[in-house]
C-alpha cells in the first residue's frame, strides 16, 4: 500500500512545479507502457477568456480577423456568462510542437487529466494516425497561420477591410466545399507558400487571360466544338476551381481562397475522426490515470475526482433524454477503444466470432493499430462490437416522410448487430459530410455561366443553396446555376 | 519533455474580431442608437453602457446544406428500452413539441436558423461616437483655425531668483549637497595628505629624539603643519548647510493657450402656450446639443433663460418645470443673454453658443428689436439655433431669423412638431455641409 511519500501532490492547487513533474510522470507511463510516439509538448496556461478566443478560431492559435470570429466569440461568450456553456477542460493543436491549453481555473487533478488526454492521447493521435499524416502538416501549420494572418492584413490595408471581408464571407461559405477528399494535399511551408504565391501571380496575371480570349487569333478559326466540355470531369472542390478559373478575379482574391481552402483542407481530418480523436485521448488518459494512482502518485481524492470529471465527458444520454444531443463522440470512442483491449485480454464465444485478433495477448498493438489505420466512418465498421451496442442499448430507426410514423428497423439483437453496425457508419460518414454538389460545366465561349450539380441523393436547403450560389456568383464575376435534383437555382452576377 | 509557458498575461485577442463585427453590424447598432435617442431621455442613455440586441440572422453564414425535414431518412439512435425490430412509432404533432428526437439530431438539426441574438455593447463613449458619427458644429473648423487665445502660467523650469513662496525644496537641497560634496572632498584630501605629513613628522621628531639629534627645524614644519590643518579644519567646518546660490525657485511663465470651454445660453418660452409637448422637444433639442457640443470643448457651462414678458436666469429644474402666464417677448431675453454674456462670458475667452426653443409666439411690435438684439449677439457667437415647436406654420419669428440667416449662416433655424422629429433633425442641422441648412 502505498504510503503517501510519493503523491504528485496533496492539496489540489496547481503550480507550474506541479506541472512539470506531472508532465514527467505521465510522459514516462505514455512512453513506456502506452509506447506512445508523440510531438514534444509545449504546454500553455490560459485564462477563460483566452480559452473564449480559442473556441472562437476553431482551436487555432492565431487567424485571421473576421466579424464571423466576433460574432461567434459573443455567442460563445454569453452562453457562457449565462451558465449555459462550461468551457471544455482542454485545447490541443496539431500542430509540432504539440500545443496544449491548460486553463487556470482548473484544478491539479484537472490539469493532469488534461495533460495525459491533450499532449499525449491528442497529440500521439496527431502524429501517428494516417489520415492526419496525410492531410495536415504539424510542422507548417503555425508558421502558416503567421503568414495567412498578414497576408489578409495586408489586404485589409491596401484594399480595404469591408472588400476583403466580402471575399472572406464567401470563401467561408464554400469552406465544407473546398476540400479535395480524393487527393493528399501539398504540404503547407509559409516560405514556400510566399515563393509560390509570387510565382502563381505573375503566371496568372500573363496566362489566365489566355484560357478566356474569345477573339478567335486567326480569322478562320472554327468555333470550338460543342463536346469540348470544361472542366473535362466534374469538380468537386468549388473553392479551388474558382479560386483557379474565375475569369476576372484579382490576383490577392485568389490568395485569399486559397489561404481558406488550405486551412479547411488542414481541419479536414478532425472532423472525420471525431470518434476516434477523442476515444483514444479517454483510453489514454483513463490509463494513465490509473496507473499514476496504483502507483501511489494520485490520492484516491484526486482519483474521485478525475472519475467524476471523465464520466461527465463520457457519459452518453439516452435518445428520450432532453440531455440528448446525438452520439457523444468521447463516449462511443473511449467504449470502442476499451472494448478493443477487452476482446484481446478476455474474449467471449461471440468476440471470437466477429474478430480475427481475439485473444492475441499484445493488446497494445491492436490499438496502435486501430488508431493508426481508421477514420471515424471504417473505424466503427470495423471495431464496433455487439457488446458495445449492448452497453448503449443502440437501434435504428427509419423515416418515411410519407407515412405518419418511424420504424424501428433494427435493435441490438442478433439479426441486428451488423445492420446498426453499418447504418451508424454510414450515418457518421453522411453527417460529416456536406451535399456534394460539383462543377460540371463552364460556358467557356458565350456568356461565361458556370453550371453547378448536386450529385448526391438528399434534398439541399434551397434558402441557403440560393445564398450560398450569390457569393459564388460575386467571386465567378457571372452567372452561376445550381441543378440540384428537380430544382434548378440561378445567382445573377452583379454588373460592376 | 514538455515546455510550460504562462500565457495568461498575452490577453484577449477578440479585439479585432469585436471591431470587424461592430463594422458589419454598423447600420443595425445606428438604427438602435437611433432609436434609443428618439425614444429614451438622453440622461438614462447615457449612465450605462448599452448592451444592443443583434439578431444572428443578420450575421447568418450561409453554406450548402442537406434539408432533411421532408426525407428519408435513417437513424442510429442509443438508449433503447422497450422497442422491438418493426415497431412503429406515432410521429409527434407537427405543432406539438415532440421528444425532440427524430430527425432533429442528425444532419437536418444544423439547417435551423434560430433566432438567437447576440450582444453588442458600447461604451456609453462609443455610444455618443455612433450617435454623432458624421456630425459637426458647422462653426467648429473656423474655431480651430482661428482659436481664441488666452494667457495662462504655466511651469517653464528652475531659476535661480523668485520670491520665497515659490522655492522648491527639493532642487534647493539637491544644489546645496553637491555643493557641499564638492567643496568639502578637495579640502578633505588636502587635510588627508596633511595628516599623513604630520604622521611622518611626528615619527622623524621621534627618532631623531631617540639619537639625541636636533629636532628645531622639524618642530618649527610641524606647527605649520598643525596651523594649516587647524585653518582647514575650520573651512570644512565654515561650509555652509545652505547657502544662498543654493536656491532654487520654480519658474512660471505666462503663455496662449486655446480655449476649450464653450458657454451654451439656452433660451426658452415659458408662456403660457408652450405644453408639455413642447417643452419636451425643446429639452430633447437643448440635452443632444449639450451632449455634442461637450464632445468638442473640455468643459461646457449652460446658461438657462426662460423668458415670457420678461426675462430671467433660472436652473435647469425651472427652466423644464416652469408655466408662466403673461404676454412673449423675446427680445428681452436675447438682451439678458448678452447681458450675462458680457460680464461672465466674454467671447475672447468662451466659445459661445445660443440655442433658443420657442413656439414662435411674439408679440408683433417686438419683432424689430429681436433683429436688433440678434444682429449685435451673432458676431459673439459661435453658432445661433433657433428650433421652433409645434406650429403648422412659419411664425414672423422664424421668417426673421431666416431672413437674418441669409447673412450670418451661423444663425440655423429648424421646425419640429413630434419628439421622434428632433434627432433626425439634428442630425441634418449638423450634417457637414457649408453653411448649414435652414430648414
Amino acid at each position: 500500500m502505498p504510503d503517501g511519500k510519493d503523491l504528485l501532490f496533496t492539496d489540489n492547487e496547481w503550480t507550474f512545479e506541479r506541472i512539470a513533474t506531472a508532465a514527467e510522470h505521465i510522459g514516462e507511463i505514455a512512453e513506456r507502457e502506452l509506447k506512445l510516439d508523440t510531438y514534444p509538448n509545449q504546454l500553455e496556461v490560459i485564462t477563460a477568456e483566452q480559452m473564449l478566443d480559442a473556441y472562437a478560431s476553431t482551436g487555432l492559435p492565431m487567424y485571421y480577423p473576421h466579424w464571423s470570429f466576433g460574432k461567434q466569440r459573443a455567442i460563445e461568450t454569453g452562453q457562457y456568462r449565462r451558465g449555459e456553456m462550461g468551457l471544455a477542460y482542454e485545447l490541443v493543436i496539431n500542430s509540432n510542437p504539440c500545443i496544449s491549453y491548460l486553463m487556470e481555473e482548473n484544478t491539479m487533478v484537472m490539469q493532469t487529466l488534461v495533460i495525459a488526454h491533450a499532449a499525449y492521447g491528442h497529440n500521439a493521435f496527431f502524429k501517428n494516425n494516417m489520415f492526419f499524416q496525410q492531410w495536415t502538416d504539424a510542422e507548417g501549420i503555425l508558421d502558416y497561420l503567421e503568414f495567412a494572418k498578414s497576408y489578409i492584413s495586408q489586404c485589409e490595408e491596401q484594399y480595404g477591410i469591408d472588400v476583403v471581408s466580402d471575399v472572406i464571407d464567401a470563401a467561408h461559405a464554400l469552406n465544407r466545399n473546398g476540400v479535395d477528399r480524393a487527393h493528399r494535399p501539398q504540404k503547407l511551408s509559409a516560405r514556400d507558400e510566399e515563393q509560390r504565391r509570387r510565382d502563381r501571380a505573375a503566371f496568372l496575371d500573363e496566362h489566365l487571360s489566355e484560357i478566356w480570349r474569345t477573339l478567335p487569333a486567326v480569322a478562320n478559326q472554327k468555333a470550338p466544338v460543342a463536346e469540348e466540355r470544361f472542366p473535362a470531369d466534374p469538380q468537386e472542390n468549388l473553392i479551388y476551381f474558382i479560386e483557379k478559373n474565375a475569369p476576372n478575379l484579382e490576383t490577392w482574391k485568389r490568395e485569399i481562397l486559397r489561404i481558406i481552402r488550405k486551412i479547411a483542407q488542414y481541419l479536414y481530418p478532425q472532423g472525420q475522426t471525431k470518434i476516434m480523436n477523442e476515444g483514444f485521448a479517454c483510453f489514454v488518459h483513463y490509463h494513465i490515470m490509473h496507473r499514476l494512482h496504483e502507483a501511489g502518485r494520485l490520492s484516491d481524492g484526486a482519483l474521485l475526482e478525475f472519475y467524476a470529471s471523465h464520466t461527465a465527458v463520457t457519459f452518453q444520454p439516452d435518445f428520450d433524454s432532453p440531455r440528448y444531443s446525438g452520439i457523444n463522440p468521447y463516449s462511443l470512442g473511449f467504449a470502442i477503444f476499451q472494448d478493443i483491449k477487452r476482446i484481446c485480454l478476455a474474449p467471449t464465444e461471440e468476440d471470437r466470432r466477429w474478430f480475427a485478433f481475439a485473444g492475441d495477448p499484445d493488446w497494445l498493438k491492436q490499438v496502435h493499430f486501430a488508431m493508426r489505420e481508421f477514420r471515424d466512418e471504417s473505424f466503427v465498421l470495423q471495431y464496433l462490437s455487439p457488446k458495445v451496442m449492448r452497453d448503449l442499448h443502440l437501434f435504428a430507426l427509419a423515416n418515411d416522410p410519407r407515412e405518419d410514423a418511424f420504424e424501428v428497423t433494427a435493435v441490438h439483437d442478433d439479426s441486428g448487430y451488423q445492420y446498426l453496425r453499418t447504418a451508424l457508419a454510414r450515418q457518421i460518414a453522411e453527417s460529416a459530410r456536406s451535399p456534394d454538389i460539383e462543377v460540371v460545366a463552364v460556358n467557356r465561349w458565350g456568356d461565361r455561366h458556370l453550371h453547378l450539380k448536386k450529385m448526391d441523393d438528399y434534398p439541399v436547403d434551397q434558402a441557403e443553396a440560393k445564398r450560398t450560389l450569390d457569393y459564388i456568383a460575386r467571386l465567378w464575376g457571372y452567372d452561376v446555376h445550381l441543378d440540384a435534383g428537380g430544382v434548378v437555382m440561378i445567382s445573377r452576377a452583379k454588373a460592376s | 519533455m514538455s515546455v510550460i509557458i504562462d500565457r495568461r498575461n498575452l490577453g484577449t485577442r477578440a479585439t479585432a474580431n469585436q471591431d470587424r463585427l461592430q463594422r458589419r453590424v454598423r447600420g443595425r447598432v445606428k438604427a438602435a442608437v437611433e432609436r434609443l435617442a428618439r425614444q429614451r431621455s438622453l440622461n438614462d442613455m447615457l449612465d450605462t453602457a448599452q448592451p444592443i440586441a443583434i439578431p444572428t440572422k443578420d450575421l447568418h453564414e450561409p453554406s450548402f446544406r442537406r434539408d432533411l425535414r421532408d426525407a428519408a431518412w435513417e437513424q442510429v439512435l442509443p438508449g433503447n428500452k422497450r422497442f422491438r425490430r418493426g415497431d412503429r412509432i406515432l410521429k409527434p404533432n407537427e405543432n406539438g413539441d415532440g421528444d425532440g428526437t427524430a430527425g432533429r439530431d442528425g444532419v437536418g438539426a444544423q439547417t435551423g436558423l434560430g433566432d438567437d441574438e447576440i450582444a453588442i455593447v458600447l461604451s456609453a463613449e462609443e455610444f455618443l461616437a455612433v450617435l454623432f458619427e458624421g456630425l459637426e458644429l458647422p462653426n467648429l473648423r473656423q474655431t480651430r483655425t482661428e482659436d481664441i487665445q488666452v494667457e495662462q502660467w504655466r511651469r517653464a523650469g528652475f531659476v535661480k531668483e523668485g520670491s520665497p513662496s515659490r522655492m522648491h525644496i527639493g532642487r534647493t537641497m539637491r544644489t546645496a549637497r553637491a555643493r557641499r560634496l564638492a567643496l568639502r572632498s578637495r579640502k578633505r584630501q588636502e587635510l588627508e595628505a596633511l595628516l599623513k605629513q604630520l604622521a611622518v613628522l611626528e615619527e622623524e621628531i621621534r627618532i631623531r629624539h631617540g639619537h639625541g639629534e636636533d629636532t628645531s627645524i622639524e618642530r618649527f614644519r610641524l606647527s605649520e603643519i598643525q596651523d594649516e590643518i587647524k585653518g582647514l579644519e575650520r573651512k570644512i567646518k565654515a561650509i555652509p548647510f545652505i547657502d544662498e546660490s543654493d536656491l532654487r525657485f520654480a519658474h512660471i511663465e505666462q503663455q496662449p493657450r486655446p480655449v476649450t470651454s464653450a458657454v451654451i445660453f439656452c433660451v426658452m418660452d415659458v408662456s403660457g402656450s408652450m405644453g408639455d409637448i413642447e417643452k419636451d422637444l425643446a429639452k430633447r433639442f437643448f440635452l443632444l446639443l449639450y451632449l455634442f457640443i461637450h464632445r468638442q470643448y473640455r468643459a461646457v457651462e449652460i446658461v438657462f433663460i426662460k423668458h415670457h414678458g420678461e426675462a430671467s436666469e433660472c436652473t435647469e429644474q425651472e427652466f423644464f418645470g416652469a408655466k408662466e402666464g403673461g404676454g412673449t417677448l423675446v427680445s428681452p431675453a436675447l438682451g439678458l443673454a448678452e447681458e450675462i454674456m458680457t460680464e461672465r462670458f466674454p467671447p475672447e475667452h468662451w466659445n459661445v453658443y445660443l440655442a433658443q426653443a420657442s413656439d414662435g409666439d411674439n408679440a408683433q411690435d417686438d419683432n424689430h428689436a429681436v433683429r436688433e438684439r440678434v444682429l449685435g449677439l451673432l458676431p459673439h457667437l459661435r453658432n445661433m439655433f433657433y428650433l421652433e415647436v409645434n406650429q403648422d406654420q412659419e411664425s414672423a419669428l422664424l421668417r426673421l431669423y431666416k431672413d437674418v440667416a441669409g447673412e450670418f449662416p451661423e444663425l440655423m433655424t429648424a421646425r419640429a412638431r413630434r419628439t421622434e422629429d428632433i434627432y433626425p433633425l439634428f442630425r441634418a442641422l449638423f450634417a457637414p455641409r457649408p453653411g448649414g441648412i435652414h430648414a
